[in-house]
């Protein structure tokens, strides 16, 4: 051990040790009530409504199917999230995605965190149930959606699996119509999603065998195969055996042909890069505190500062690591959504990069001034914490402030709206009657 | 480890609190925060029924991750709330305490590190931990662990002068 570890060491056993810390008594708890008498009231409640509802009969509230949209359009910004957005279940887009987008807070209990889809106009939103469904309680009790993929074309999006099944799958829901097709892996597993191929045929994942994935999701254990799904056949290759786990940024580059990963070995930040075609993968050393953050349609990759320096971007040589193109950034940047050409970046500026700064989509050419595309305020329903575009619509996207347009209410809403409504009926009749009764007397 | 699945309870709530309180203390700076962090964990703990509580084979490890989980979700919240920015203070609770050079570059240090970075120094500077069990702690991957404290370190040389 160095001198300087040994100074540090000591540095944090002094600090780690500084708080004189009493051990109070023991917390006083009660046992837990049963949960089914936890639960019977409010589950009573609950069905009480819902056949209140269902014996009125509510008709149905008017909506219009999203339509289609020749030019692509992005929110200039992003509407907050609402419970009566309808689902993609109940009302697909009829159209391509733009975007997809994990919003709110910590808890989905009360519809408070949602992940939410944009269609190609602009103005269409929807919740991605599906998504929502496939998620887990995570180890701080807090629900953790399903992560998400967006086909480069936004028609389709690959669903993960937080459910700990033993027979885990891979959904890809066409959000045109909402049909859905299921792709089984082999045996009890866990992965990740990292991306689909430039051509849209092919999603990349990582895949561990067992079926214990991290509190953190499906990510998988200290070694994981890279395995390329084809959507077409529904076959499993394997690019990669048993790689040192990497919890770094993925992308196809250019061709298709490689796997650029974010990864860090004992020297420092690097970029893995494996051959779809099975060839020897080879490791390119990042210097400083640079991470991989996307791929650049012409082979080049882009690698950005860590957010407590500067915030800078760069284009590098994927051959040598030598760098192509240099430029600040005014925030820090999460990854790359899509390119408007090989040097004109769309990136990800999330919020909780800026210490509850407003989350942006930046244009960010290095031959240009950087501009702003869209934004999500740092508000309790509009936080936006992961965020994906559809590549090759985004980079012609053009900003809109129509919208947001959210479907057929869900059918809680229309519950509620329903005996709200013969509530106000009922205390309308009672009153009348109370009056009458007075009159008469 | 075995001889801690045999101890009381209560034995175990003396032995680990002072040592839960102080891994609470570096990773949210705050002590207040980490008290209430502790004694919410042991609550649940306690209301375990006896058996539920002897299948857990480590009670200390099992005790640190569900403190790690609550410290990572209290920060996450005062980040929301916007009341704290991403670095807790972590100022020593005994006022004007004289600080040598070392602790004050590395008390520096530690604020502009993020919460799971500071788990992960406290566990592998503070408790020993090979990086491995680091990772089984954290609920992550062994590269990730690596990185985790590469950046950490990184920011305490550049403080330290080296």
């Amino acid at each position: 051990m160095s001198d300087l570890e040994q100074r540090l060491r000591a540095a944090i056993r002094a600090i780690a040790d500084e708080p004189d810390v009493p051990v109070p008594p023991r917390p006083a708890v009660t046992a837990r009530r049963p949960w089914l008498i936890r639960y019977a009231v409010p589950a009573l409640a609950a069905l009480a409504v819902l056949v209140a509802v269902f014996a009125i009969g509510l008709p149905p509230v008017d909506h219009r199917p999203a339509a289609g949209a020749d030019a692509a359009f992005l929110p200039d910004e992003l509407a907050g999230l609402s419970l009566l957005t309808a689902t993609v279940s109940d009302a697909p887009l009829g159209q391509p995605a733009m975007a997809v987008l994990d919003q709110g807070n910590l808890g989905s209990t009360w519809g408070s965190s949602q992940v939410v889809v944009i269609a190609a106009d602009g103005r269409t939103y929807r919740r991605l149930d599906l998504a929502e469904q496939r998620g887990t309680v995570g180890d701080d009790s807090e629900w953790l959606h399903a992560p998400t993929s967006l086909s480069p074309d936004g028609r389709l999006v690959a669903i993960g699996d937080r459910r700990r099944s033993s027979t885990p799958d891979i959904v890809v829901l066409d959000l045109v119509t909402g049909q859905r097709r299921a792709y089984p892996l082999a045996q009890p597993s866990t992965y990740r999603l990292l991306g689909w191929s430039p051509n849209g045929r092919t999603l990349a994942i990582l895949t561990s065998a067992g079926a214990d994935p991290d509190s953190y999701g499906t990510a998988p254990g200290s070694e994981a195969d890279l395995v390329l799904l084809d959507l077409a056949t529904g076959l499993f290759a394997t690019v990669q055996k048993a790689l040192t786990e990497s919890d770094g940024h993925h992308c196809f580059t250019g061709d298709g042909r490689t796997i650029a990963a974010g990864t860090y070995t004992d020297q420092g930040p690097a970029v893995a890069l494996y051959p779809v075609d099975g060839s020897a993968p080879r490791t390119l050393p990042l210097t400083g505190e640079w991470h991989l953050i996307g791929c650049a349609p012409d082979g080049s990759l882009l690698v950005t500062t860590s957010p407590e320096v500067d915030p800078e971007l760069r284009l590098v040589s994927a051959t040598d690591g030598a760098v192509l193109r240099d430029t600040r950034l005014p925030q820090p940047v999460s990854n790359a959504l899509a390119w408007r050409s090989a040097n004109g970046p769309i990136l990800y500026a999330p919020s909780w990069l800026t210490e509850g700064g407003t989350g942006r989509v930046l244009a960010a050419p290095f031959d240009g001034p950087v501009t702003t595309l869209s934004t999500a305020d740092e508000g309790w329903f509009s936080r936006v914490t992961v965020l994906e575009l559809a590549a090759d619509l985004a980079g012609d996207a053009v900003p809109t402030s129509a919208g947001p347009e959210r479907g057929l209410w869900p059918l809680w809403a229309r519950v509620v709206a329903g005996v709200i409504a013969m509530l106000a009926a009922a205390v309308s009749v009672l009153r009348r009657r109370i009056a009458s009764n007075g009159r008469a007397g | 480890m075995n001889e801690a699945r045999q101890r009381a309870p209560g034995e175990v709530y003396a032995h680990e609190y002072a040592g839960l309180v102080r891994l609470a203390y570096v990773t949210t700076g705050s002590l207040a925060a980490a008290e209430d962090v502790v004694q919410d964990v042991f609550a649940d703990w306690f209301r375990l029924d006896g058996d539920r509580r002897d299948e857990i084979r480590e009670p200390a490890a099992y005790l640190r991750r569900a403190v790690l989980s609550r410290c990572t979700s209290w920060v996450r919240r005062r980040v929301l709330e916007r009341r704290h920015a991403a670095a807790p203070a972590l100022t020593p609770p005994a006022s004007d305490a004289p600080s040598q050079a070392d602790i004050a570059a590395v008390r520096a240090a530690l604020r502009r590190l993020t919460p799971r970075q500071r788990a992960a120094v406290f566990l592998r500077y503070y408790l020993d931990l090979p990086e491995a069990q680091v990772a089984a702690e954290l609920a992550c991957r062994p590269g990730t662990v690596k990185s985790l404290l590469h950046r950490s370190l990184t920011r305490m040389k550049d403080v330290l002068g080296e």
